[in-house]
Order: C-alpha cells, then sequence, then structure tokens
C-alpha cells in the first residue's frame, strides 16, 4: 500500500518525474491502490459536474462566481446590505442564486461565520478588502423552500468571542411551478 | 522462479501477478484471462488520469494488456517478478501510440480478444451523483469552495491561494482533505 496523500497528490498531477512515476508502478501493481486512486481521479470530473448541474450550495470567492457567471449559471442575483430586507424567490429555469453582500466591514476578520435562519455555516470564505462575501445557492434546493423570511447574521468569531457584523433579512416567496 | 524467491517487499498483487504470468508464458488462456481481471482496473485507472475519459481509458486498457499478453507468450518479459513496472513502461508507450494513431488494434484484438471481454462496467462506475451531493454538502465551506475553485473554475493551488489569503501549501492539504472526505463518504464509511 501507498499514503492515501501521494495518490491524491499523483491524481492531481501534483507530482512529476520520479515522483509521479514511482506512484503510477505502484499504482498497476496494486488492486487496492488502483481502486482507490482512480476513485480520485473520478471525484474532479464529478464535481465540475454536480457544479455545472447547480446540484451544491457554495461559498464562492470572486473568481468562483466569475467561473459559475461565465458558465450561464447564475440566472439569478441579490444584494444584500447590512439591516436590508430583501425580497426574493426563485422559478423553474433558475440554476444558482447568487447573494453578495456589500458594505460589511470585515477589516480585521479572520473568521466569518454565517447564521442562516438558525443554521450556522461555519467560516466562509470572503473578501475582507471589497468587504463582500459571496453564496451561490443551488435552485433545487430553494425551489423545496416555504414562503418564509430568512433572518441571516455574520457573525466574526474572534478570541474574544462573537461579534455581529450584519444582519440581513430574505423575504422568500415560495416557488410557483408553472401548472400550478 | 518459487515465490520465496519474489522481489523483497513485493506485494501479495505483484506475486500473484508474477505467478500468473508465468502461467500466461506457459500458454495458459485462463490465467490471461485471469491476469487481465487484475490488471484491467489499474490500467485504467492510469489510463482515466491521462486522457480524461472513460472510454479511452478503456480503449487504452485493452491496447496495454493485449501488448502485455503478446510480450508474455513471447517471452520477452525480462522482470516477471516486477511486472507493473513493465505495464507501467507499456502504458506510457501505448498512451503515446494512441495519441498519435499508430496503433495494431485490429491485429492483436484478433489475437488476444477472447481475454478482454467483459470490462465495460470499469467504464461506467462513476461517482453516484446523489450520494456525491449529499457528501459534497456535508464539507467545511471553506472546503467546497476549494474543490469548485479546483475542478470547475480550473484554477491553481497558487491562484486560489491567493483568492483566500492563504498559501497553496494550505490549499493542497484542505484539498487532499476534502477529497478524501468525500471519498470515504462516499463509500459510506461515515
Amino acid at each position: 500500500m501507498i499514503a492515501v496523500d501521494r495518490l491524491i497528490a499523483c491524481a492531481l498531477g501534483e507530482l512529476t518525474g520520479e515522483a509521479a512515476d514511482e506512484v503510477e508502478e505502484h499504482v498497476l501493481s496494486c488492486g487496492a491502490c488502483a481502486a482507490t486512486y482512480a476513485s480520485f481521479v473520478r471525484l474532479g470530473p464529478a464535481i465540475r459536474s454536480l457544479v455545472r448541474d447547480g446540484d451544491a450550495m457554495l461559498p464562492a470567492t470572486s473568481a468562483l462566481v466569475e467561473a459559475v457567471d461565465a458558465a450561464g449559471l447564475v440566472t439569478r442575483r441579490y444584494v444584500l446590505t447590512p439591516g436590508a430586507i430583501v425580497p426574493c424567490t426563485v422559478d423553474a429555469a433558475d440554476i444558482f442564486s447568487l447573494a453578495t453582500y456589500e458594505g460589511i466591514d470585515l477589516a480585521g476578520v479572520s473568521r466569518l461565520d454565517v447564521i442562516r435562519a438558525g443554521t450556522r455555516i461555519a467560516d466562509v470564505p470572503f473578501d475582507a478588502r471589497a468587504g463582500r462575501l459571496y453564496m451561490l445557492s443551488s435552485a433545487k434546493t430553494l425551489r423545496s423552500l416555504p414562503t418564509i423570511k430568512l433572518p441571516i447574521r455574520l457573525v466574526a468569531v474572534e478570541s474574544a468571542g462573537e461579534r455581529t457584523i450584519a444582519e440581513v433579512t430574505l423575504d422568500h416567496a415560495a416557488f410557483e411551478p408553472p401548472n400550478a | 522462479m518459487s515465490i520465496a524467491a519474489q522481489a523483497p517487499g513485493a506485494s501479495d498483487d505483484a506475486r500473484a501477478d508474477a505467478a500468473l504470468a508465468r502461467r500466461v508464458m506457459e500458454g495458459d488462456p485462463a490465467a490471461e484471462s485471469e491476469l487481465c481481471r487484475r490488471l484491467m482496473p489499474r490500467v485504467h485507472a492510469w489510463g482515466m488520469k491521462h486522457t480524461g475519459d472513460e472510454v479511452a481509458a478503456l480503449d487504452l486498457g485493452q491496447q496495454v494488456l493485449m501488448t502485455v499478453l503478446e510480450a508474455l507468450r513471447d517471452r520477452r518479459v525480462v522482470e516477471i517478478d516486477r511486472l507493473g513496472a513493465y505495464v507501467f513502461g507499456v502504458c506510457k508507450r501505448s498512451l503515446l501510440a494512441l495519441r498519435s494513431g499508430e496503433r495494431r488494434r485490429a491485429e492483436l484484438l484478433d489475437r488476444f480478444g477472447m481475454s478482454l471481454v467483459g470490462f465495460d462496467e470499469i467504464a461506467q462506475t462513476a461517482p453516484d451523483r446523489r450520494r456525491l451531493a449529499t457528501c459534497f454538502e456535508r464539507l467545511a465551506p471553506r472546503s467546497r469552495t476549494v474543490l469548485a475553485l479546483s475542478f470547475f473554475a480550473d484554477r491553481s493551488a497558487d491562484e486560489i491561494a491567493c483568492e483566500l489569503d492563504t498559501s497553496a501549501g494550505n490549499v493542497r492539504v484542505l484539498r487532499h482533505r476534502a477529497l478524501e472526505q468525500l471519498r470515504t463518504c462516499m463509500e459510506g464509511a461515515s
């Protein structure tokens, strides 16, 4: 057997030359390692397909938003500023709904949690310099929501405790199927 | 050569492969089929990495196995206890040949086709989508972002590190952990 970490590195193309050859030669001599290696080789395309089909909720960065948008997958956008109550909905054609949190002071924040209707999403990536946070929500998930007001709180987690950065509310109107 | 004379540290798989290879050299058709059954998933995994395509990897796998069987029959494999190394060399040469279109495919299929039936299911083992979606949702938010940036946005570890204001090494560690968590979850172990 070979260390899983080396199989992953090789599958991702992080190894080159002799290091890659050593792992690949082993994979061709070991059924168990080959099966593990195959799993990792297959996961990349599977993840790409998962995102392309809008089957994931993604805390995003500007580069990810750019890529998803360029693929034509961002079909609905909302800008959320502190204190805002934002009407929102979803329809049958939607793939991803992009929520951009703007105008928030993220200077000095090292960890940011999003608490949405009581559920905590811990340690989301954010753009501190621009004061922005992006969330890509799967329309498939949003279509299952009832009409509801969703309170959202952004919380900086610091050594001294937690500090609320912003609070917004999504005023969600439930999906209505075209033939309803 | 007896099993006791195998290369030091040889794995059980390598020992079993070598034993089968010796039977192939003696002209045992059952050993050819068994050796192909054992080697095909490994060669296919290697081929998936290098071609990025399930069907092309299967095609490559068949080419590699035919070449290996031919070499064994002709007793051209010198280090039979290091069959994996030999297969690796054939893989690399076959990939080059496949890419440049220099194939002896029809001739080899005619000679060895019977040992190569029943491998289509290997190319039909893509991860279960529903399970993948569930497992993906269980990952930490930052891990999901890193995987999406890596595999959907095709960003390098350096580029992702810039986006997340961290080091490329940290991105690689996060990506490795996330992939291992996904694999474990996909196998139903957690």
